[in-house]
């Protein structure tokens, strides 16, 4: 156990060795608090049902055989927690670019344009690991306050990528 | 010395103890969550609500184990929040532990980290306590709110998960 413990020790200093006092920055204004990332329940409970109402909707498709059924079944349901449909009355924000930037800043920059992240990895051909790929909704689109973009992030070689968050188009 | 009849106005309170202790908090909270912009996100949030709401720190002489349980809890919420991310099939990404990595000496740390992220949140949590924050284990019993014979088995147990995981991968 003794081992154990000292690699414990070890890899732990290492790890929050990383965290360099300078990048932890300034206390923010108490005005616009920090959102930690996470699907807020509302968001999370009408994703699930645009996922069944997706399922139902093209699985008849599929089954009649129709050639004009998306060939992307997975489309919908992953850009759905970014609530497309913008309910009228509700505060409504541009989505701004981060294609190319590394995916903390690109994090950093949605959370203070009161959006929610959620990270996707991918496998990033010759895009350093790190850097966002692709982001859902596309940049320039209006989405309603606290609504979550999905920003596809290349992976480091080596690890499996996610899937494809079916950005714009 | 924490209460409002101090001259100093409660915001520079907060702002002191944001300076004082925000680093090795963000450093916690990287250790239980794998992302530094995760750890920090918690950590600012933890801040964000003591400006608010700075009474929250008048019982305490000592504020550290407050802002500790705090990033703790913050924590735990990050985690039941990607739980929920998986179950919707909206893929989270993993603890970031190879990305970080990249700047670690050595496959043995980067092993220990992983196995470190597969354990459960409380087993996480304990060993983070002792052999980061080296709190004794009566100080852990305390700051998590349970009894130090749960905190013993939970990290008699950790210490167990993690030597079958990285006996297997050598």
């Amino acid at each position: 156990m003794n081992r154990i413990e000292d690699r414990l020790r070890d890899a732990f200093g290492a790890a929050a060795g990383t965290v360099r006092p300078e990048s932890v920055g300034v206390l923010r204004e108490p005005s616009r608090p920090a959102r930690i990332r996470r699907l807020a329940p509302l968001a999370a409970a009408a994703a699930v049902a645009i996922v069944i109402i997706a399922a139902a909707v093209i699985t008849p498709l599929a089954l009649a055989g129709g050639h004009s059924a998306p060939s992307r079944p997975a489309g919908p349901a992953a850009t759905s927690p970014t609530a497309p449909a913008c309910p009228s009355g509700a505060a409504a924000i541009t989505v701004p670019d981060v294609v190319g930037m590394v995916a903390s800043r690109a994090t950093v920059l949605l959370m203070a344009a009161g959006l929610q992240v959620s990270i996707v990895e991918q496998a990033g051909n010759a895009v350093s690991p790190g850097t966002v790929i692709a982001q859902t909704p596309a940049a320039g689109m209006r989405t309603p306050a606290r609504a979550t973009i999905v920003i596809a992030v290349a992976a480091a070689t080596g690890s499996s990528p996610g899937p494809a968050p079916g950005a714009g188009s | 010395m924490l209460t409002g009849s101090s001259a100093e106005p409660a915001s520079d309170l907060v702002a002191g103890l944001f300076r004082a202790h925000a680093v090795g908090l963000v450093r916690t909270a990287l250790l239980l969550l794998g992302d530094q912009a995760s750890a920090e996100d918690v950590v600012q949030d933890v801040f964000a609500r003591l400006q608010r709401s700075p009474e929250r720190l008048h019982a305490a002489d000592n504020p550290v184990p407050y802002l500790r349980m705090a990033v703790i809890n913050g924590c735990r919420s990050v985690h039941r929040s990607r739980r929920r991310a998986r179950l919707l099939r909206v893929p989270h990404e993993p603890p970031v532990w190879s990305a970080e990595a990249a700047v670690l000496a050595g496959e043995d740390r980067r092993a220990v980290l992983s196995a470190v992220a597969r354990l459960t949140g409380r087993q996480r949590e304990v060993l983070v306590l002792r052999y980061y924050a080296g709190l004794a284990d009566s100080e852990i019993a305390t700051a998590l709110q349970v009894s130090r014979g749960t905190v013993s088995s939970t990290i008699s147990r950790a210490l167990a998960a993690l030597a079958r995981d990285l006996r297997e991968e050598l």
